[in-house]
This record gives C-alpha cells, sequence and structure tokens, in this order.
C-alpha cells in the first residue's frame, strides 16, 4: 500500500517533468527536474480535489534568515492509528524551478505526523505542504516567505 | 527650570526664522506654555507596590544628546495613523501634545531647532540615574525592576572602541535587571558572551536557537528564554525576544551557528508555562521586535500583560491595548524612561499606570557618580573623539523615511571620494543631530556610523538589480503585514531620484528611477558604493583598493570642506501621501 | 567520496517505551541543484542531491522520503517516532549520483 501510491507518485512525476509551461520558461534558470506547482500537485493527487485544512501546520519564518537554508516544519493533526493515519506530507517550494522538495510516506510507527527539514527558496514564495490521508483525502496549508538580501538594521 | 512667558516669546520668535521642514504644516504654538520642573517630570499617579522601569534603544548614548524624531514617517496604507506610524503634527494629534512643550519637543521634529535652544539636551546615564534613584527611593529598591529591550552597546566611538565594555558599565550603573539585544550581536557571538559575563543584568531571549545541525545546540536555547523576579512580594515572569531578523538586517558571520526568528510557537509555550507551572502573578514580554510587530504578536498570543517593546525607537506616550494585553515603547537615545505601576493583589493584576518619563537633562539634575563614570570612560579616547572637524550651516539629522540630512552628508562624502554613480546608505533608526552653526566633533561621526563593519564598498552593478534591490527594500520597509517588515527605513540613496507608490504592489512601488539625472538603463553596470549592508555580495568586479572605512571617508571629507552646508529637499518623490506625517485617510503627493 | 559525515539526533534525550520521539538524520551533502556556477570555472556545477532516505526501526521501514534537489546543502530530516522498545534505528540515503550510506543508533529506553 505504501509502496504502491509512492512509486504512483515517481511516475507521474516523471512524465511530467518533460513538460514545461511558457512562463517557467521565462523565469529564473532552469534546473534538471524542473516542475512546476500546478503539475507537481496534480501528479500526486490524479484529479482530485485539495482541501485547505487547519489540521496541517507549518512552521517556518516569516522572512528567511538565509534563502538557501529554511527551516519547515509541518505537523498534521491526525491519531496516527493503523485506520487512520497520515499516509504523506509533500512539501513544495512552489517558485522554485523544481518545486518540489520532499515526498515522505509516514506510518502509524510515527506515532505523531510531523516532517521537518531545511529546504532552499530562490526567492519570496510560499511553502505548501500537501498531505494525504489513509482514507485517500488530500489536504494542504501553505505559508509565504520572503527571502531578501538584506535589510536596514 | 521653569519655562517663562518670556521665553515663551524668544522661542516664538526663533520659530519665524526656523528652515520648513518636510512633515506637514508647521504647528502653531498654543495660547499656554508649558511650565515644565523637575517636579513634573517626575508626577506620577502612583499605583500598587510594583515598579518596572523601561529603557530601550540608548545605543550607548552615555551623554546626553540632541537627538530630532522624524518629519517622515510613511507606511502601508492600512497602518497609517496608527501608534508606530505617528510622527510630527499627526503624533501631536493623537496623544494630545501641547505645541512647543517639553513633550512636543522630545516626541517631534516640529519647531526642534528652536526648542533645542530652550531646552537643551536630552538623555545621558547621569540624569537617567537621577530619574532611577528618586523611583527606587519613592517605591523602595525591592519593588523596582530594570528591564532593557536592547539596542543599548552599540552607537557610539566610546562603545565602538571598547567592543560595547563602556556601555555594560554603563547599565551596571544604572541598575538595570534584565535585557534581550540586537544591535548587540554585531561585535560577535564570542564578544556577546564576553560581554554578558561583565553584565549584571541576566540576558534572555527565548528566539535565539541554535541552527548547525552537527552542533550540540542545534535547536536549543542559547540563553535562558525567560526569567522569574520577585518584586514587591509578587512573581513576575519575563520572556525575552531578541531581534526576530538579526542575521538579516546585519551580517551574518556575527552570529553564524545561531538563528533568530520570531518563533511565536515557542513563545506561546512559554508564557503558558509561566502561568501554569511557575503560577507567576505577571507574564512581561520584554522585546526588540518593534512597536508595530509587537502589536501582531499581541493579537496572536494569549496570556502576556506588557510587552515593553523597542527597536523601532517610537516614543508612546500611552501605551496601547492589543488582545488584553498592554505595549508601551520608550522612544531611544536614553531620551526617555517609561515607569510601568503595577497594582497586583490576591495573583491578580488590578491596574496599572504608566509614563514616559523625559530626561530633559537640563532639568534633572545628574548624578555625580554618573557624571564621573562618563568622564572616565571617556578619558582615553577624548582627544580622537573632540576634534572638530568643522561646522554644519544647518540641522544634521537622521530618521525619515527616505532621505535625512546627516545621511546625505554621508552618501556625498562617499560619491566624493569613491567616485560612483551611486551610494547606498543604511536606513537604520540611530544616530545623532547636530545643530545648524554648531561643529561636528568626530564623535558626532561615530554616533552616525559607528559600526563594527564600517568598510565602504564599492562595486558594478547592473541596472536591472539596482531597480529590484531597491524594490526588495521598500518592500521591508513598507510591506501591509508588520511581520513581513523589518523596522527599519528605506536605504539613503546618493547620486539617485525616484517616484514611490507605498500602496502599490511588492515590486512595483518605485517608478521615475533616475541615476545621475538620467533614466535609469536596467542593461548599464553602474559603478556603486556602500556600506553597512550585504550589496557588495550582490555585485561583481568589487575595487579592493578603494574599500575604506565609512567614517574616515565622512571625517575627511567634512575637514576638505569646513562648512558644511546639506540642503533638507530629499531626492524621492511620493505619489500616494501628501506629506511625511500623514494621517488615516489623506493622500496626495509630497517630495520628501 | 569517502563516508560523509553524518548523524542521527533523538529528542528527548531520556525516553520511555510508548513515548514519541524526534529522529533527526543530519548529512554533510552539497545538495547541488545543477542550476550554480563553478565561480572559478564558470562552468555549471552538475545536480548532485539526495533522492531517497529510508527510515528504520530494527530492519523495519518506518518512514520513505523522496528527495529533490531544492532541499538546502547539508539537510536534516525529521520526523516522529513512537519507540516500541530496544533496539536500532537505521537511517539511509541514496543520492542521484547512486552514491549510498547508512547510519544507525541504539534506542534504550529508560523503563
Amino acid at each position: 500500500m505504501q509502496r504502491r501510491s509512492f512509486l504512483r507518485g515517481l511516475g507521474l512525476v516523471a512524465v511530467a517533468s518533460t513538460v514545461s509551461t511558457p512562463t517557467m520558461l521565462l523565469a529564473a534558470p532552469k534546473g534538471p527536474n524542473e516542475l512546476n506547482i500546478d503539475l507537481a500537485v496534480k501528479a500526486i493527487t490524479g484529479a482530485k480535489a485539495v482541501v485547505k485544512s487547519e489540521k496541517v501546520h507549518m512552521k517556518a519564518p516569516e522572512i528567511a534568515e538565509n534563502g538557501a537554508v529554511v527551516p519547515v516544519t509541518v505537523t498534521v493533526d491526525s491519531p496516527m492509528t493503523d485506520d487512520d493515519y497520515i499516509k504523506a506530507i509533500h512539501i513544495f517550494a512552489t517558485k522554485n524551478s523544481n518545486v518540489r522538495c520532499a515526498d515522505v510516506m509516514l506510518t502509524p510507527m510515527n506515532g505523531i505526523a510531523m516532517f521537518a527539514t531545511r529546504v532552499k527558496l530562490g526567492k519570496s514564495q510560499e511553502i505548501m505542504a500537501l498531505v494525504e490521508t489513509s482514507k485517500g483525502e488530500f489536504l494542504s496549508t501553505s505559508q509565504s516567505v520572503k527571502v531578501t538580501i538584506g535589510g536596514c538594521g | 527650570m521653569d519655562i517663562s512667558r518670556r521665553d515663551f516669546m524668544q522661542i516664538a520668535a526663533a520659530l519665524g526664522l526656523v528652515t520648513v521642514t518636510n512633515g506637514c504644516a508647521s504647528a502653531v504654538p498654543g495660547k499656554s506654555i508649558s511650565k515644565v520642573s523637575a517636579k513634573d517630570i517626575y508626577g506620577f499617579n502612583a499605583t500598587g507596590k510594583l515598579t518596572l522601569l523601561h529603557m530601550c534603544d540608548i545605543h550607548a548614548h552615555i551623554k546626553p544628546l540632541y537627538w530630532r524624531e522624524p518629519s517622515t514617517l510613511i507606511s502601508a496604507p492600512n497602518l497609517v495613523g496608527t501608534p508606530g506610524f505617528l510622527c510630527g503634527e499627526a503624533f501631536s494629534k493623537h496623544y494630545g501634545l501641547e505645541p512647543s512643550s517639553l513633550d512636543a519637543y522630545f516626541d517631534t521634529h516640529v519647531d526642534f531647532e528652536a526648542l533645542a535652544k530652550k531646552f537643551g539636551k536630552m538623555g545621558g546615564i547621569a540624569h537617567m540615574k537621577t530619574v532611577v534613584n528618586t523611583i527606587k527611593a519613592e517605591r523602595g529598591d525591592e519593588n523596582v525592576l530594570f528591564l532593557d529591550s536592547g539596542d543599548t552597546w552599540q552607537g557610539t566611538g566610546v562603545a565602538l572602541k571598547t567592543r560595547g565594555e563602556a556601555i555594560v558599565k554603563a547599565q551596571n550603573y544604572l541598575g538595570v535587571d534584565v535585557m534581550v539585544g540586537h544591535w548587540e550581536f554585531t561585535y560577535g557571538k564570542e564578544r556577546v558572551l564576553e560581554l554578558i559575563e561583565m553584565l549584571d543584568a541576566k540576558f534572555i531571549s527565548q528566539n535565539v536557537v541554535g541552527d548547525d545541525p552537527f552542533e550540540d545546540e542545534y535547536e536549543e536555547l542559547i540563553f535562558e528564554p525567560y526569567t522569574i523576579e520577585e518584586r514587591a512580594g509578587a512573581k513576575i515572569g519575563i520572556i525575552g525576544q531578541s531581534f526576530p531578523f538579526t542575521s538579516t538586517a546585519n551580517p551574518k558571520e556575527f552570529t553564524e551557528g545561531w538563528s533568530f526568528g520570531l518563533r511565536l510557537d515557542t513563545l506561546q509555550e512559554y508564557v503558558d508555562e509561566l502561568r501554569n507551572e511557575h503560577k507567576v502573578d505577571c507574564v512581561v514580554v520584554l522585546s526588540h521586535d518593534g512597536f508595530s510587530v509587537d502589536q501582531e504578536v499581541a493579537k496572536k498570543i494569549n496570556g502576556i500583560d506588557f510587552i515593553l517593546s523597542g527597536h523601532t525607537h517610537d516614543p508612546s506616550p500611552q501605551p496601547i491595548i492589543i488582545n488584553d494585553t498592554v505595549i508601551m515603547i520608550a522612544g531611544s537615545h536614553g531620551k526617555f524612561i517609561g515607569r510601568l505601576d503595577i497594582d497586583i493583589k490576591d495573583h491578580k493584576i488590578k491596574g496599572y499606570e504608566y509614563k514616559l518619563i523625559p530626561i530633559a537633562s537640563n532639568i534633572i539634575p545628574a548624578d555625580p557618580k554618573g557624571v564621573k563614570l562618563v568622564n572616565d570612560l571617556y578619558a582615553p579616547f577624548n582627544k580622537e573623539l573632540n576634534e572638530v572637524l568643522g561646522k554644519t550651516k544647518n540641522t544634521l539629522y537622521k530618521r525619515d523615511t527616505f532621505f535625512s540630512t546627516f545621511d546625505q552628508l554621508i552618501n556625498d562624502a562617499i560619491m566624493d571620494e569613491m567616485k560612483c554613480d551611486i551610494s547606498f546608505t543604511p536606513g537604520y533608526r540611530w544616530g545623532t543631530t547636530v545643530l545648524g552653526g554648531d561643529n561636528i566633533l568626530m564623535d558626532n561621526v561615530y554616533e552616525m556610523c559607528g559600526i563594527t563593519y564600517p568598510n565602504v564598498y564599492t562595486f558594478e552593478l547592473k541596472g536591472a538589480r539596482i531597480a529590484q534591490l531597491l524594490e526588495d527594500i521598500a518592500d521591508n520597509v513598507f510591506n501591509a503585514n508588520p511581520l513581513y517588515q523589518q523596522g527599519g527605513d528605506m536605504s539613503r540613496l546618493g547620486g539617485v531620484t525616484y517616484d514611490i507608490t507605498v500602496s502599490a504592489k511588492a515590486g512595483e512601488r518605485i517608478t521615475k528611477l533616475m541615476i545621475g539625472g538620467k533614466p535609469i538603463d536596467l542593461k548599464k553596470t553602474y559603478i556603486v558604493s556602500s556600506w553597512g549592508g550585504n550589496l557588495q555580495n550582490a555585485g561583481e568586479n568589487l575595487q579592493k583598493d578603494k574599500i575604506r572605512a565609512v567614517y574616515d571617508v565622512t571625517r575627511d571629507y567634512i575637514k576638505r570642506q569646513k562648512v558644511v552646508n546639506v540642503s533638507n529637499k530629499g531626492n524621492v518623490t511620493l505619489l500616494d501621501y501628501d506629506c511625511g506625517c500623514p494621517v488615516k485617510g489623506k493622500r496626495g503627493h509630497a517630495t520628501l | 567520496m569517502g563516508k560523509r559525515k553524518s548523524l542521527i539526533k533523538i529528542k528527548p534525550k531520556k525516553y520511555k517505551t510508548g513515548e514519541i520521539v524526534k529522529v533527526s538524520f543530519m548529512v554533510m551533502h552539497p545538495m547541488d541543484t545543477g542550476m550554480r556556477k563553478n565561480k572559478k570555472t564558470g562552468k555549471i556545477v552538475p545536480a548532485h542531491y539526495i533522492n531517497e532516505v529510508k527510515f528504520m526501526f530494527n530492519g523495519k521501514v518506518f518512514t520513505t522520503m523522496k528527495t529533490w534537489e531544492s532541499l538546502s546543502t547539508n539537510p536534516v530530516f525529521t520526523v516522529n517516532f513512537k519507540v516500541p522498545g530496544k533496539g536500532k534505528i537505521t537511517v539511509s540515503y541514496t543520492d542521484n549520483t547512486g552514491e549510498s550510506q547508512e547510519k544507525s543508533k541504539k534506542i534504550k529506553p529508560k523503563g
């Protein structure tokens, strides 16, 4: 079960990454895995609806201390039991050339549905968390992070 | 010292000669005259047993100084006219200040030169100490707690030359009990820890944690997050909040391995911990977030009784109350001490009284021990610091959103020496004021730019990058959400003029950007000089042979000029407000 | 490439069976995006990033990750883990060049 959904995600992503939209071509330099947010989300959800949910909590700085190291923590309210748990937390940097940061497949063994990491942000943007529950629902939240060369003291 | 009617007439006469400043229309002196004495300054409707004394952002000014408040304080439209974004006439009106009163002199720029001649200098630790002693004598030593919101160790020559030590001695003399920091960190981590060893006060911060994953202190607190102090039979929990954007506003290398940020989630946890586990009677956040950011903090965090704020230098005569949290901020440069009396009965806060006490150094006598301490601390440096570099024709001041005369002088000095197209000077809010006709001392130059990373860098930047950088800086200043602001002003630019629409979208605020009198060419490469920031990292072809400390560049320029004559005409046209001190709903057009 | 410096941290340091701890894996890895130029040569530094991470307890996988170049240099991966008893946590990773390493840490609940 776990593994299947993981592979499904990968397959779609591989196809999607060959597609690029004109707006992305005008943007910052392309990386080898360039993919925009719409395609990246679709690759995971198929056509299923994504619901913004207060069950998904994101902790990230309002202003990044360093755009190359931006700490992000996503926590989801869930009992994490065998019948009701969070299967996956996906993190996207919505304006990076490749928006995908991490696809994290959890199990009830985690106890709490949480993933923390540090991402690179090329510029000011929203970080988005997309969550898949064991019931097949997709929930999300996002937060805006400002990346600035420096302030005024 | 009473201000008599005759004095008033003299001030009024002087008013006619005052240069028009770039605020709104000049205020007309009122009919009545404030009669000010030391007694009035101390006058206080005491309540309860506990007193908290508060200072913030003294920026190492242990001697009295002149400090002119801003004549321009522009914000996003939703924030216009709110505390934190009030100046000049708008400020006077909001707080009901009497024109030409001592309060008007301390709190606004209006008729500053004339009132400066009348009321004299402000601040100074020897005068502050007299206030502290008087209050402690009235309330009892054991019932008073002295809190310092930071930006204390840095900002003058004596601070720079002793790497902060002179100011720690001043704090120990004043009897500061607890502090947080911001510019303190620009002495570097190791020095900060050394100075904390010398400091009698506790240094606390819940929002500074280790960020090197391979260190033991990764995601662990660097300082105690809070302290619990017992005074007047009550338990007071004080949580520290250092400047959240230290590592972006100042060079990262000073705090390598430490991470800052607002950290609201842990702030709420500590508030709850103090209330539920330690059963404190009162929760205080000692903060360097800035006045507007702390208003957002109060909306988001429950259970804080008082926030003693700092960073944005607002003199706020009255506290503001948001979500049952009372927020106060005590100006800057040692001009004020905030006195907060709290009445606590049966572990509950029954009431409070607050006053921002102006440290009018001609009215409040100096404590002789403080005078001696200041003399001793200055003695090794007097020769250099007291050197007269030249004279200024017009008043040199810092502050204002886009432009101020002392910054312009620094930009003139840099452009003269570096032969650059554009000069960037940082928009921090500390400095000094030198009255028109007065000598400029080397001490004044350090008061403006005595930082631990003083180098002026000269390098190349493409026009497009310059335009983008200006938009980026504008968004730090004018973002409609205070949580995305950094609490400073726009970088001051030499060689550049522009129009700005503050209410426009991020990235679209600046228009008619001109360099050297010509429209900016986005493809052209310009020679840029900059200091006090990290723009050089964005540039190319750094001219290494030209790197020199900004205070040396400025000193040499003033010496060459002998008499400096900086006009108060700004280089920025504001398209959506009619003056520098707008009130809510007012729109127009102004050159600042 | 020799062995990269890596670390597993468990927080809190003391825990009991049945309690939930935080497990962090940190590794010194460039996480090159394939977009950065080498300042000296002017040539693009090829993409080099961790693309898979597995967290195991006594050989049983409890978290897997597919990761990308948007993670920071020297990345950190933190998840929770409900301690079932004594044992060993192992974290392994693979990067896009095929490099693969692992790190282990003993789990010793007190009570």
